[in-house]
C-alpha cells in the first residue's frame, strides 16, 4: 500500500473518529442538560399552576371570610335578615367572580343558595350541588361550625370546584357561630383558560375518571405533595403531572402541564449545528493537512522512491535528484544523490580493481605455469650442457694419437685402450643423458607454447558487452581530467551526448576515452594554449555510418601533421617522453575495433588542434 | 639426509630426482677420472675428492600429501632435514599452508620455498613459518644443482643439531 493511501486512510479514520467523538461528547453532555434543563422547565410549570390555584384558593378564603364575617349574611342565617336575600342574585355572584354560595343556619339547614347556572331568581338546592344532603356529620359543615375556616378541592355535581368554607359570625367576629357560608368556583375550562392565560402555562386538570391508565399516575403514587411525574410522549411535548389534593386531603385533580420540548429541539439543533461545524473545519483541516503532506512528504518522497526505482533499474548511478529543499527529506535526498556519488566511484574503482585483480591473476598463472615449465627446461639444457662440456674435456685425441706413436709403451697403451673403453662409455651416457635431457627440453618448450596459445586464444575472446548511457561514460571518463581553475572548464561536455545508448564494454570503452582524453590534454599543453578547451559532442550516424553513434572529441591543441595522422595508430607510437606512454592510439583502435567500432583522426595541421572520431554500435 | 619435495609439476619431481640422486655410474667415472688423472696429469686426486652426500629423496605432488608424510616421519622419528614447496598446489593445500603445519610439527626442518609465482611475499612467509633462518625462498627457474647444493648445507647444520636423532 502506498503512503499517500495509508495517509488517506489515516485521515479519514481521524476525521471519522473525530466526528464520533465529537457527537458522542456532545451528546453525552449537552442534550442531557438541555433535557434537565426542561424537566426543571416543567418542574417550575408545575409549581406555578399550583401556586396559582393556591392563590385562587386563598383569594377565595378571603373572600368567603368577608361575606361570612358580616352583620347581615350572620342576621340572614338567624333569620333577622330576609332582605339579605334580596342582594343576592346571579349576577352579584358572578360580579364577584363566584360560582356557587350556600348558606346554612346553625341547625344545618339551608338558609338560602345560588350558582351561576341557575336562572335568575332561583334558588339553588343543597341536592342539586352535592351527592348527599349536608348533614352535622358533614365535614364540610361540622367544621366550620366549629369556628375553623376549610377551603380546597371539591367534586360536586356541578364539577370541581375551589371551595371555601367559613363560619358565619358578627363583623367583629365575636360571638357564636351562626352558621356556615360555602363558597365556590368551578374549575370549568373558562377558569382553567383564565389560570392558563395568567401561567402562561398550557395546563389541564384532569378529573380521575379521565385520567391516563400509566400506573405512575394512579393516586397512590403520586400521593406525595411533592410528587411529580415527568412524561414525554414524543419529541415536542413533556408532560409534567401532579396529584392536588381535596379538600380533606384526599387525592383530588390529577394536574397535568404541556411543557413543549423546545430546549432538547434546540440542545439537537445545537448539536447538529456544532457537529456539521465539526465535520466541516475537520474536513477543511484535513483536506490542508493533506494538501500539506502531499506538498511536503508524499510528493518529494515519491519522486525519491521514483529516483531510487529509476537507478535501480537502469543502474545508471550518474543520474542526480538534486533535490532543494532544506528539510529532513531534502538532506535524505542530498544524502543519497552524494551516496550514489560515491557509490559510482566505488563501482568504478571495483571495476577496475576486478579488473586489474584479473589481469593479475591471468599474469601471475603464466608466470607460475611458464616458470615451472622453464625450470626443467634450463636445468635440462644445463645439464645437457655439463655432459657436453665433461665429453669436450676427455682426453681423446691425446689417447689415440699416444696409442698410434709406435714408441709408446706397451702397458700405457693398455692403459689407453682403457681409458678409451672408459671414455667411450662415458660419451654414450652423455649422449644419451643429453639427447633424454633436450627430449624434455623440447616438452617443455610445448608447454610453454601451450601456455601462450592459451593466452593468446583469451586474448581473442570477446569482451563483455553492455548497453550503456555514452553520457555516463563521458562523465566517468572526464573525471580522470582537471577542470581547469574555475574561470574556464578545460572539458565541456555538449547536449547532445545525452540520450545516447551505446553497445560496449564499459572499461574498455572508458579506458579508450580517458586515453583520447587524456592525449588532447597533453596536446593542449604542448601548444601552450591557456584557453585550451576540450568538447565533446555526439550525434547518430548516417548513410554508412547508420546505427552506429558517432562521439567526437575536439581540442585546440597542438595538432597532428597530415602525414603523421596514420602514423599514431602505430604500435609503439606516441608523443609523450620516454617512459610515459599510455595505452596508445594503436590499442584504442583495436579495442573499439573488437566492440564493432572504430576510430579516426583529423587535424588541419600543427596549431589547429585535433578530433578524434569514435563510432560505436548503437544500442 | 631427508628431504621431501612437493610439486605439483611431474618434470620438476623428475629434476629434483636427478639432482638428489647419484647417476648410477658414477664407478665408471671415478675411475675414468683417475686414470685421465694418472695418463694425462689431471687435477683429479681421488683421495681428495669428497664423496657427495647421498639423499633419501621422498616426492609427492600436493601440499596435504606432504603435511601427512612430514607427520608420519615425525612420528618414526626420520624427521626430514629439509623440505621443498611448491607454492601454488592446485587443487589442494597450497605450499604455504603446508609449510606453516609442517613447521608447526617440527620446528628445526628447514623449509624451502620454489616458486614460480607466490601470493605471498617472503616478509609474510616469514612471518607465518617462522623462525627466518629456518625458511628460504629460491624463484623458477632455478638450478637444481643450487638447490641440491643448498640442501646439502642446511642438511649438515641439521644433523648436527638435531644430533642423534637422524639416521642419515
Amino acid at each position: 500500500m502506498s503512503l499517500k493511501r495509508k495517509i488517506h486512510i489515516v485521515l479519514i479514520v481521524v476525521l471519522t473518529s473525530y466526528v464520533v467523538l465529537s457527537w458522542g461528547i456532545l451528546g453525552t453532555v449537552l442534550i442531557p442538560a438541555f433535557e434537565e434543563l426542561e424537566r426543571k422547565q416543567a418542574q417550575s410549570n408545575l409549581h406555578r399552576v399550583e401556586n396559582v390555584i393556591e392563590n385562587e384558593l386563598e383569594d377565595l378564603a378571603t373572600l368567603a371570610a368577608d361575606w361570612a364575617a358580616w352583620e347581615d349574611s350572620y342576621r340572614f342565617v338567624r333569620g333577622e335578615n330576609p332582605s339579605f336575600h334580596e342582594h343576592l342574585s346571579v349576577i352579584s355572584l358572578s360580579r364577584i367572580d363566584v360560582d356557587l354560595m350556600l348558606l346554612f343556619d346553625a341547625d344545618y339547614q339551608s338558609a338560602g343558595g345560588w350558582y351561576s347556572s341557575l336562572p335568575e331568581g332561583h334558588a339553588a338546592a343543597v341536592t342539586a350541588v352535592f351527592d348527599h344532603p349536608l348533614d352535622p356529620h358533614d365535614r364540610l359543615l361540622s367544621l366550620s361550625m366549629s369556628g375553623t375556616e376549610g377551603v380546597g378541592l371539591l367534586s360536586t355535581k356541578l364539577g370541581w370546584m375551589l371551595v371555601s368554607s367559613n363560619p358565619i359570625r358578627q363583623t367583629d367576629r365575636q360571638g357564636p357561630v351562626g352558621g356556615v357560608l360555602i363558597m365556590g368556583r368551578l374549575l370549568d375550562d373558562e377558569r382553567v383558560e383564565q389560570l392558563a392565560l395568567r401561567t402562561e402555562v398550557d395546563f389541564q386538570l384532569l378529573a380521575p375518571e379521565d385520567e391516563p391508565l400509566a400506573p405512575e399516575l394512579q393516586a397512590s403514587s403520586l400521593s406525595g405533595a411533592q410528587q411529580i411525574f415527568l412524561h414525554s410522549p414524543d419529541d415536542e411535548l413533556l408532560l409534567g403531572y401532579k396529584r392536588l389534593e381535596g379538600m380533606y386531603h384526599e387525592p383530588a385533580l390529577l394536574l397535568e402541564v404541556h411543557t413543549p420540548r423546545d430546549s432538547s429541539a434546540l440542545g439537537f439543533k445545537t448539536v447538529y449545528l456544532t457537529v456539521l461545524f465539526l465535520i466541516l473545519a475537520g474536513v477543511v483541516v484535513i483536506s490542508v493537512t493533506g494538501v500539506l503532506l502531499q506538498h511536503s512528504i508524499i510528493r518529494p518522497l515519491s519522486q525519491l522512491k521514483d529516483h531510487i526505482l529509476e537507478i535501480r533499474k537502469s543502474r545508471r548511478l550518474s543520474k542526480r535528484l538534486d533535490m532543494q529543499r532544506s528539510d529532513e527529506i531534502g538532506v535524505l535526498a542530498q544524502e543519497f544523490d552524494t551516496l550514489t556519488a560515491e557509490l559510482a566511484v566505488a563501482r568504478k574503482q571495483r571495476i577496475e580493481q576486478t579488473f586489474k585483480a584479473g589481469m593479475a591473476e591471468t599474469a601471475a598463472g603464466v608466470l607460475h605455469n611458464i616458470r615451472n615449465a622453464m625450470t626443467p627446461l634450463v636445468n635440462r639444457i644445463n645439464r645437457a650442457s655439463s655432459a657436453i662440456e665433461e665429453a669436450e674435456r676427455l682426453q681423446l685425441t691425446n689417447a689415440l694419437d699416444e696409442i698410434r706413436d709406435p714408441d709408446c709403451p706397451a702397458d700405457r697403451v693398455a692403459k689407453l685402450a682403457q681409458y678409451l673403453a672408459l671414455a667411450h662409455t662415458e660419451l654414450e651416457r652423455a649422449h644419451q643423458t643429453a639427447q633424454d635431457d633436450l627430449g624434455i627440453a623440447c616438452k617443455q618448450v610445448v608447454q610453454v607454447e601451450d601456455i601462450l596459445a592459451e593466452q593468446e586464444r583469451l586474448a581473442h575472446s570477446p569482451p563483455v558487452i553492455e548497453v550503456l548511457e555514452l553520457e555516463d561514460v563521458v562523465q566517468e571518463a572526464t573525471n580522470v581530467l582537471p577542470q581547469g581553475d574555475g574561470k574556464q572548464r578545460l572539458v565541456c561536455v555538449d547536449d547532445s551526448v545525452a540520450g545516447h545508448k551505446v553497445k560496449a564494454n564499459r572499461l574498455n570503452l572508458i579506458q579508450v576515452l580517458c586515453n583520447v582524453l587524456v592525449n588532447a590534454r597533453e596536446s593542449i599543453e604542448r601548444a601552450g594554449r591557456l584557453d585550451g578547451v576540450i568538447s565533446l559532442e555526439a550525434e547518430r550516424g548516417t548513410g554508412q555510418t547508420e546505427n552506429m553513434v558517432q562521439l567526437r572529441v575536439k581540442d585546440n591543441g597542438a595538432g597532428i601533421e597530415s602525414e603523421r595522422l596514420r602514423e599514431i595508430f602505430q604500435r609503439g607510437h606516441t608523443s609523450k617522453t620516454a617512459g610515459t606512454g599510455g595505452l596508445g592510439l594503436h590499442w584504442c583502435a583495436n579495442t573499439l575495433g573488437g566492440m564493432g567500432g572504430w576510430l579516426r583522426a583529423d587535424s588541419a595541421g600543427p596549431g589547429e588542434g585535433a578530433e578524434f572520431r569514435m563510432y560505436l554500435p548503437e544500442a | 639426509m631427508r628431504v621431501l619435495v612437493a610439486d605439483d609439476d611431474e618434470s620438476i619431481l623428475a629434476c629434483y630426482a636427478d639432482a638428489f640422486t647419484q647417476p648410477d655410474s658414477l664407478e665408471s667415472t671415478q675411475k675414468l677420472k683417475a686414470l685421465s688423472a694418472e695418463l694425462f696429469q689431471d687435477s683429479y686426486d681421488p683421495t681428495t675428492a669428497e664423496p657427495e652426500a647421498i639423499f633419501d629423496l621422498v616426492r609427492c605432488s600436493q601440499g596435504d600429501d606432504a603435511v601427512e608424510i612430514a607427520t608420519a616421519a615425525m612420528r618414526q622419528g626420520r624427521a626430514f632435514n629439509v623440505v621443498i614447496l611448491d607454492v601454488r598446489m592446485p587443487p589442494g593445500m597450497n605450499g604455504v599452508e603446508a609449510g606453516e603445519r609442517i613447521r608447526a610439527i617440527d620446528p628445526e626442518v628447514n623449509i624451502i620455498f620454489v616458486t614460480g609465482y607466490s601470493d605471498v611475499t617472503l616478509r609474510e612467509l616469514e612471518a607465518r613459518i617462522p623462525p627466518p633462518s629456518k625458511l628460504h625462498y629460491l624463484p623458477k627457474p632455478v638450478s637444481f644443482n643450487e638447490v641440491a647444493q643448498m640442501a646439502r648445507d642446511l642438511t649438515s647444520d641439521s644433523v648436527a643439531r638435531r644430533g642423534g636423532r637422524q639416521d642419515g
